[in-house]
């Protein structure tokens, strides 16, 4: 049996034969439907609107007392020999300016903190912001993760509903729902690959730290949110320390080499040698904006 | 002791073919109860510690792209994951 449908196709294509991934809007597949952003500065737990876990996305806004590893454990395995990895340089004072956004992710922290960020179960939205940040941004999402999901009466406005085949769009289960423009979903504006190539080389002893950057301007004067979910590191926890953020301006993939210290007993660390490697990073960016608020149940 | 010096929970995997013939966008979620973390559902990928003396356990919730028609999903034995497996390219899609 059949089912109405709503399909836009892309400039170029046949709506009646392009391949899925080449339709702006079809709804014989869901749509993800955002029903809050909210912008926090403390740790709270929120009421939970619709009664059952949901997804949830949550952004830090850094700062220059984000948490970042800048002291010197041993490069590599525990010998007295082991230099100590030297930090020194600009990037030091500069790390995160207060401008940057990056996922929540517990190894944003030293211990693995995993109650930190979002979490969503059927009572309470779980806010954590991280210490020294200056704040998260979470984004909720409607569709259930679970085969729970509750009848929700969304307020009075115009709108497009497009239901499940076989549910009863008169019916308020949002989990039920392919699309539905009382809510917000997610609007795809740019996907490439980031690619960040990193040259073989040495860096002498206690020389300064050397830092290596790709970025793809977005241009949308606003930070966006990405996807796939990759996060900043805690800082030092090997050679370099690998980063991915996004601003105002730009996305960013950073890489932070770091020279040889003394050893424990204080003989000079030498060279560190650096391979070449190259990072690919396969990014989604979205029109969304991480630092918008809303309630769209109100 | 940090969560880089510690022992790794084993891992499994759970394979699952969309064959749509490209790495589509996926977003996944773990139920914390089932890793022995409390209530509540967290977006994936993520590392995480838990410490049971004398041993810093080091648990891994990840999920990677086989090839283009199939999600690999790695995590601790009876871990619940619910992905959105979006029919967007990962790559390549024409909104450039």
């Amino acid at each position: 049996m059949s089912s109405p449908v709503l399909k836009i196709v892309r400039p170029g294509y046949d709506v009646l034969s392009a391949d899925p991934q080449d339709f702006a809007l079809n709804t014989e597949y869901l749509l993800p439907k955002i029903y809050m952003q909210k912008t926090l500065t403390s740790d709270i737990d929120l009421t939970n609107d619709l009664g059952y876990p949901h997804g949830s996305w949550a952004f830090r806004r850094l700062t220059s007392s984000s948490f970042y590893r800048k002291d010197s454990p041993l490069a590599g395995p525990y010998s007295p020999f082991q230099p100590y990895n030297w930090f020194a340089g600009d990037i030091y004072n500069e790390i995160f300016t207060g401008d940057e956004y990056t996922y929540f992710s517990p190894t944003s922290t030293e211990t693995g903190y995993v109650t930190g960020g979002v979490i969503v179960d059927s009572d309470d939205v779980k806010v954590d912001v991280l210490a020294g940040d200056t704040s998260l941004s979470i984004v909720l999402f409607a569709e259930s993760l679970t085969s729970s999901s509750s009848d929700i009466q969304l307020p009075t406005r115009p709108y497009i509903k497009i239901g499940v085949e076989g549910e009863d769009l008169g019916e308020t289960n949002l989990s039920e729902q392919r699309m539905n423009t009382k809510l917000d979903t997610l609007k795809i504006f740019k996907t490439g690959t980031l690619t960040l190539s990193l040259p073989t080389e040495t860096l002498t002893y206690k020389s300064d730290s050397v830092v290596h950057t790709a970025t793809v301007a977005h241009g949308l004067d606003y930070p966006p949110m990405y996807f796939p979910p990759r996060t900043v590191s805690t800082g030092f926890v090997g050679q370099e320390s690998t980063d991915v953020y996004v601003d105002d301006t730009n996305l960013y993939l950073r890489v932070i080499r770091c020279s040889y210290g003394d050893t424990s007993f204080e003989d000079p660390g030498g060279d560190k040698n650096f391979s070449a490697a190259t990072l690919d990073f396969d990014y989604t960016i979205f029109y969304n904006d991480i630092t918008e608020e809303f309630n769209l149940l109100e | 002791m940090a969560w880089y010096d510690s022992t790794p929970i084993t891992s499994f995997k759970k394979e699952y073919e969309h064959n749509l013939g490209f790495k589509p966008i996926v977003i996944a979620y773990v139920d914390l109860s089932t890793l022995g973390l409390g209530d509540g559902w967290k977006l994936m990928p993520f590392k995480y510690s838990s410490w049971v003396y004398p041993v810093f356990y080091l648990g891994t919730v990840t999920f990677y792209h086989k090839d283009d028609n199939t999600v690999v999903f790695t995590a601790p034995e009876d871990a619940e994951i619910v992905a959105d497996i979006f029919i967007d390219p990962q790559e390549g899609a024409w909104y450039e």
